[in-house]
C-alpha cells in the first residue's frame, strides 16, 4: 500500500522539527551562559551524585585546612613565644655559668643575680602569653593564667653598712616585721640587741636571739594551668591534632626554698637552696638566682643542670611545633591535591567545554535557521502552483 | 434512451459532483483541525428498475447516471485505540514529570549557593563548629555556630513547606475544602465532564446517519473526546456498528451507550494512618456509590499520574517521599547534635539536667561562678527543638532552641571525662537559669577552653550511629536522598521522552492515515470540476438538442 503523507502530518513533523531544535538551542544557550552542562540533577542524575559528592568531599576538605591554618596561628604564636623563652633561658645559662666560677665580686654576683630575676619575670611573661584572648600555655583552661610566683613567706637580710643589719619578714598578708640588729658592746665584746618592729609600729627592743640571723625563704611557681591538651580535626577518622603546649610540661612548676644564716663575726651569710616539685626552666633559675644570693655553690651547679633541662624541654616543644606544622604542610598539600582531583572531576561533569559548545550551538542555531527556511519553503510547495 | 433520461442524468451528475467538490473544500477548511479524519465521496451507478441484466444496451438505457453511495471517513479503529492506550500512557509519565521536576527545583541543590542548598549550609554549621571547636569561649563563633543551625533549620522549614503545599495543591491536604480545590480534583471533573459529553454525542450518532458529512464530524468529536478522556484516565474502549462508544476503567463500565453508568467520585481523608488523602470512587447514574475506592485501579492519565506522585510514601518517587527524606534529615540531625550537647546528662521531666549515673564522658557548656569565673557548667537546653518545642521534630518545625540564640554560652563545646559524683550543683551560674552543675574540682571547672563536643560534631561528618540517618554523616545522608530523587525523576523524564516519541510515531502514522493532503484534494478538486464541467455540456448539450425539436414542431 502507497503511504500518503498528509499536510497536517507534515506541518506537525515540521512544528515538532522546529520545536525539537528549539529546545535544543535554548538547552544550548543556557549551558552557555551557566558554562555548566548540568544544571538540574535530572540532566544526568549519576553524574549529577559524583559532582555533589565532589563538591561534599572538597568542602570536607577546606574545612580540614581551615582549621589547620586556624591552629597553624596559634601554633607559630607559641613558636614565637618559645624563641623568646629560648633566648632568655641560654642568656641565664651563661649567666649561671658565670657566676658559678667563684671569679666574681659581691657586687658583680648581685649584678648576676638582678639580671637573672629580670630573666625569670621575662620567662613568666612569656609563659603568660596570651594570644587573641587564650592563654597559649594553659592547655585547655584557655582563660587562667598559667604562672603565678608566690614568695611565702619573704623574708630579706640587708647590711645597712653601719654596722647594723636587718631582716624584714612579710607574713602570708603582706604584714612587715623588721627587726633591726645593733650592736650595743665593742667590736671585741659585741652585745647585740634587737628592735622589732611590729605591722602595727610598735617596737620592742630585746636581746638578739640566734634566730634573728636566720632567713628563711619559699618560693613557689605555680602552674594554675590545665594538662588538658586542645585539639583540632584535621581529617577524617578522627585524625586530630594538639594545638596547645602544656606550661608546666615546658616550664615547670615547683617550690624553691631557701635557708640562710648570717654570721656577725665573720659577716658571711651562708645557707643552702633546696627544691621541691616538678622544678624546671623557673624555678630552675628562681634557685639560681637564691643561690647567687647566698653563694651556695653547689645549688648553682643544680640549677644549671636544671636551666640545661628546661632548654632542652623548649628545644623538644618547638620540635613538636614543627612536627605538627609539618604535618599541616604535608596534609594540607594533600588535600590541595585532593581538591585539586575533585575539582578537575567536578568541572570535567560539570563544567563546560566552551569551545565545543559554542560550535554545538552555533551548528544548532544555524539547524534551526535552516528548519525554519525549509519549512517555509516545503509548506509553499503545492499542486495548486502548477495549476 | 430519451433525451429526457439524458437530461435528468446530467443534471443528477452536476449534483453529485457539486456535493463532491463540498466535500472536498470541507477537507481542505479542516485540514488543520485536530481529531479532523478526511472525508471521501463514494460514486455508484445510478441504477432504476431493469437494470440489472447483462445487456450492454439494456444497461445504458435503464441506468440513470451516478450517484453518491457513501461518505466514508478515513479512519483506522485500531490505531486510534492503540494511540488512546499510549496517550492515556503519555499523560501519565508526563503529569509525573511535571511533577517530579517541581521536587528538584524545590530541593534545588545544584545551583549552589546558601540560600537554597541544604548541602552548602550545612557545610557552613560544620565550618562553625570547627571555628568554636578552636575557639570555645569566643563569643563571635558561638553566635555563628547557633545561627548557621539556625539558617539550616529556616531552609529545611522553607523546603518542607513547599512540598507540602505543592501536595497540597495536588491532591489536598486530607481536607474536603482543599481536594476539592486540587489539580486532581480539576482532572477528575475534567474527566466526568468528558464522560457527559461521550454519552450526548452517543445519543446524536444513534439520531444521525453516516451517509452525510454531519455523522462522519460527529465521529470526529467522539474520538477526539476519547482522546481528551484517555489523557486524563486509563480507558478501555469499544464501538459499535452504528458509532457508539462504549468506555470502562479497569473492567468497570463508565459510559454504556448513551448513559453514564459510572462518574468518578472523591473523598478526602485526613490524617490517615496510611497517608492516603483522597479516593477515587465510582458512581452510577442514580448516585449510587458503587466502588469507594479505585484508586490501584487508574494507572494512567493525568489522574493517574497525580494519585501516585501525589500518594503517600513508596518505593518509587512521590512528593511525600521527599518529605520524608527531609524529616529523616532533620529528625536524625536533631538526635545527633542534640546527643553531643547533652552527652552525659539525664534529662528530668521538668526539662531539667542530672549526670548520668552510668555515663563516663559530660558535654559542658559555660558559665560564670559567683565570683565571675568563666567556669565549665551542665547544659540547660537542647540545640534544637520542634517550633512548639513538644512535637516530634520533623523539617516542618524544626528550629534552634531561641534560648540558645539569646544566650549562645549555653552551647555545649567541652566535653570532660568524669563520672557523675565529680559534678556539684551548689555553684551559681551566671546568666542561665535552673539547676546546673560544675565540676567539683575546681581546677577543672576552668577547663573552658576544652572544645571536644565541637570534635565529636565535626566528626559526623564521618558517620553518624543515627538509625533516622542510615548511619550516614548528615551531609552523605542528604546527598544519597538526593541522588535517589535525581535518579527517580530522570528515570520519569526518559519515560516520558520515550513515551512521547512513541505516541508522535503513532499519531503520524494516523495522521498520514485519516489526515488530508492538499495534492490530494486539488487532484480530486480538479476531478469533480471536470466532471461538474463534463455534465455542464451534456447538459446543455440535452438543451440544444431539446430546442432544436421543440422549434422543428413549430
Amino acid at each position: 500500500m502507497l503511504s500518503r503523507t498528509t499536510s497536517s502530518q507534515m506541518s506537525n513533523s515540521l512544528v515538532k522539527y522546529m520545536a525539537s531544535t528549539q529546545g535544543k538551542f535554548n538547552k544550548l544557550s543556557t549551558q552557555l551562559a551557566t558554562q555548566k552542562k548540568i544544571t538540574s540533577i535530572t540532566d544526568d542524575a549519576v553524574a549529577a551524585k559524583s559532582i555533589l559528592s565532589a563538591k561534599r568531599e572538597i568542602n570536607l576538605y577546606n574545612g580540614y585546612i581551615k582549621n589547620m591554618n586556624n591552629a597553624e596561628y596559634e601554633l607559630k604564636a607559641v613558636n614565637d613565644s618559645l624563641k623568646g623563652a629560648k633566648v632568655q633561658a641560654s642568656r641565664a645559662l651563661d649567666v649561671g655559668l658565670m657566676a658559678a666560677n667563684g671569679t666574681y665580686s659581691d657586687t658583680e654576683l648581685n649584678a648576676f643575680k638582678q639580671e637573672i630575676d629580670g630573666i625569670i619575670q621575662n620567662l613568666t611573661n612569656f609563659a603568660n602569653t596570651n594570644y587573641a584572648g587564650t592563654y597559649l600555655f594553659s592547655g585547655a583552661a584557655i582563660l587562667t593564667k598559667p604562672y603565678s610566683l608566690e614568695d611565702s613567706p619573704a623574708q630579706t637580710f640587708v647590711d645597712n653598712g653601719d654596722g647594723s643589719y636587718t631582716k624584714s619578714v612579710k607574713d602570708e598578708d603582706g604584714n612587715l616585721t623588721t627587726y633591726k640588729m645593733v650592736n650595743t658592746g665593742t667590736e671585741e665584746a659585741p652585745v647585740w640587741k634587737t628592735t622589732v618592729t611590729n605591722p602595727d609600729s610598735s617596737t620592742t627592743t630585746r636581746d638578739t636571739e640566734p634566730n634573728d640571723w636566720k632567713i628563711e625563704n619559699s618560693k613557689n611557681i605555680v602552674y594554675n594551668g590545665s594538662n588538658d591538651k586542645r585539639q583540632v580535626v584535621i581529617g577524617a577518622e578522627n585524625l586530630e591534632e594538639d594545638i596547645s603546649i602544656i606550661g608546666s610540661n615546658l616550664f615547670g612548676q615547683g617550690t624553691v626554698t631557701t635557708s640562710a644564716e648570717f654570721n656577725p663575726e665573720t659577716k658571711v651569710m651562708t645557707g643552702n637552696v633546696n627544691t621541691t616539685g616538678d622544678v624546671g626552666v623557673i624555678a630552675s633559675l628562681t634557685k639560681l638566682s637564691s643561690a647567687i644570693e647566698i653563694s651556695d655553690m653547689d645549688a648553682m651547679y643544680s640549677a644549671i643542670d636544671g636551666i640545661q633541662k628546661g632548654l632542652d624541654h623548649i628545644a623538644e616543644s618547638d620540635t613538636k611545633i614543627g612536627i605538627s606544622l609539618n604535618r599541616f604542610d604535608t596534609l594540607r598539600e594533600a588535600y590541595d591535591n585532593n581538591i585539586t582531583n575533585l575539582t578537575s572531576l567536578k568541572s570535567s561533569l560539570e563544567d563546560a567545554d566552551l569551545t565545543s559548545l559554542i560550535a554545538e550551538w552555533l551548528q544548532s542555531q544555524y539547524a534551526l535557521e535552516a528548519s525554519y527556511s525549509l519549512s517555509s519553503q516545503m509548506m509553499g510547495i503545492s499542486i495548486m502552483n502548477y495549476m | 434512451m430519451s433525451i429526457n433520461s439524458a437530461l435528468t442524468m446530467a443534471v443528477n451528475a452536476l449534483q453529485v459532483n457539486q456535493t463532491a467538490i463540498s466535500i472536498v473544500e470541507n477537507n481542505v477548511a479542516n485540514m488543520n483541525t485536530e481529531g479532523y479524519s478526511k472525508k471521501r465521496v463514494n460514486l455508484g451507478t445510478r441504477c432504476i428498475d431493469g437494470a440489472e441484466t447483462t445487456d450492454v444496451y439494456s444497461i445504458a438505457s435503464h441506468n440513470a447516471g451516478v450517484q453518491i453511495t457513501s461518505i466514508s471517513r478515513y479512519a483506522d479503529e485500531f490505531l486510534r485505540s492503540y494511540l488512546r492506550k499510549e496517550q492515556s500512557g503519555l499523560s501519565f509519565f508526563s503529569t509525573e514529570s511535571e511533577i517530579a521536576n517541581h521536587i528538584v527545583t524545590i530541593l534545588d541543590e545544584m545551583s549552589g549557593t546558601g540560600a537554597n542548598s541544604l548541602a552548602i549550609s550545612l557545610d557552613e554549621f560544620y565550618s562553625a563548629a570547627a571555628n568554636l571547636q578552636q575557639n570555645p569561649t569566643d563569643v563571635t563563633a558561638r553566635t555563628d555556630y547557633i545561627e548557621k543551625a539556625n539558617n539550616f533549620t529556616i531552609l529545611l522549614n522553607s523546603k518542607y513547606r513547599d512540598l507540602n503545599s505543592y501536595r497540597t495543591s495536588l491532591v489536598g491536604d486530607g481536607t474536603e475544602a482543599s481536594m476539592q480545590a486540587s489539580k486532581l480534583a480539576d482532572n477528575v471533573n475534567k474527566a466526568n465532564a468528558l464522560l457527559e459529553d461521550l454519552a450526548v454525542i452517543n445519543k446524536r450518532i444513534i439520531s444521525s446517519g453516516t451517509l452525510n458529512s454531519a455523522g462522519n464530524n460527529l465521529y470526529d468529536q467522539r474520538d477526539a473526546i476519547l482522546s481528551q478522556l484517555a489523557s486524563q484516565i486509563n480507558i478501555e474502549t469499544s464501538i459499535s456498528e452504528n458509532g457508539v462508544a462504549s468506555v470502562s476503567l479497569d473492567g468497570l463500565d463508565l459510559v454504556k451507550h448513551t448513559t453514564v453508568v459510572g462518574k468518578l467520585t472523591m473523598t478526602a481523608h485526613y490524617n490517615t494512618a496510611d497517608d492516603v488523602r483522597v479516593t477515587i470512587g465510582l458512581e452510577d447514574q442514580y448516585g449510587v456509590q458503587v466502588q469507594t475506592d479505585i484508586n490501584d485501579r487508574i494507572q494512567g492519565g493525568s489522574v493517574g499520574g497525580i494519585l501516585k506522585m501525589g500518594g503517600p510514601s513508596g518505593v518509587n518517587l512521590t512528593v511525600q517521599n521527599s518529605v520524608d527524606m527531609l524529616d529523616d534529615l532533620a529528625a536524625g540531625f536533631a538526635e545527633v547534635i542534640n546527643g553531643i550537647q547533652t552527652q552525659g546528662w539525664i534529662e528530668q521531666p521538668d526539662g531539667t539536667y542530672i549526670p548520668d549515673p552510668n555515663a563516663t564522658e559530660f558535654a559542658m557548656c559555660i558559665g560564670k561562678d559567683s565570683e565571675g569565673n568563666t567556669i565549665l557548667a551542665s547544659p540547660l537546653e537542647k540545640i534544637f527543638v520542634s517550633s512548639d518545642e513538644h512535637s516530634v521534630i520533623n523539617a516542618g518545625n524544626i528550629s534552634v532552641n531561641s534560648k540558645l540564640r539569646t544566650n549562645t554560652s549555653g552551647i555545649s563545646a567541652a566535653l570532660v571525662t568524669a563520672s557523675s559524683s565529680d559534678f556539684t550543683n551548689t555553684v551559681e551560674i551566671d546568666g542561665q537559669t535552673g539547676i546546673q552543675y560544675t565540676l567539683t574540682d575546681e581546677s577543672e571547672r576552668t577547663l573552658v577552653g576544652n572544645g571536644k563536643a565541637m570534635g565529636v560534631v565535626l566528626n559526623t561528618r564521618n558517620s553518624t550511629q543515627n538509625v533516622r540517618l542510615k548511619n550516614l554523616s548528615p551531609e552523605a545522608f542528604l546527598m544519597s536522598g538526593i541522588s535517589a530523587i535525581g535518579v527517580q525523576a530522570e528515570s520519569i523524564n526518559n519515560q516520558d521522552e520515550a513515551q512521547a516519541s512513541k505516541v508522535e510515531s503513532i499519531e503520524t502514522q494516523l495522521l498520514n492515515e485519516t489526515g488530508v493532503d492538499l495534492n490530494e484534494e486539488m487532484m480530486d478538486m480538479v476531478k469533480y470540476q471536470q466532471a461538474y464541467q463534463a455534465s455542464a455540456r451534456i447538459f446543455n448539450a440535452c438543451c440544444d438538442i431539446l430546442n432544436v425539436l421543440i422549434n422543428l414542431g413549430a
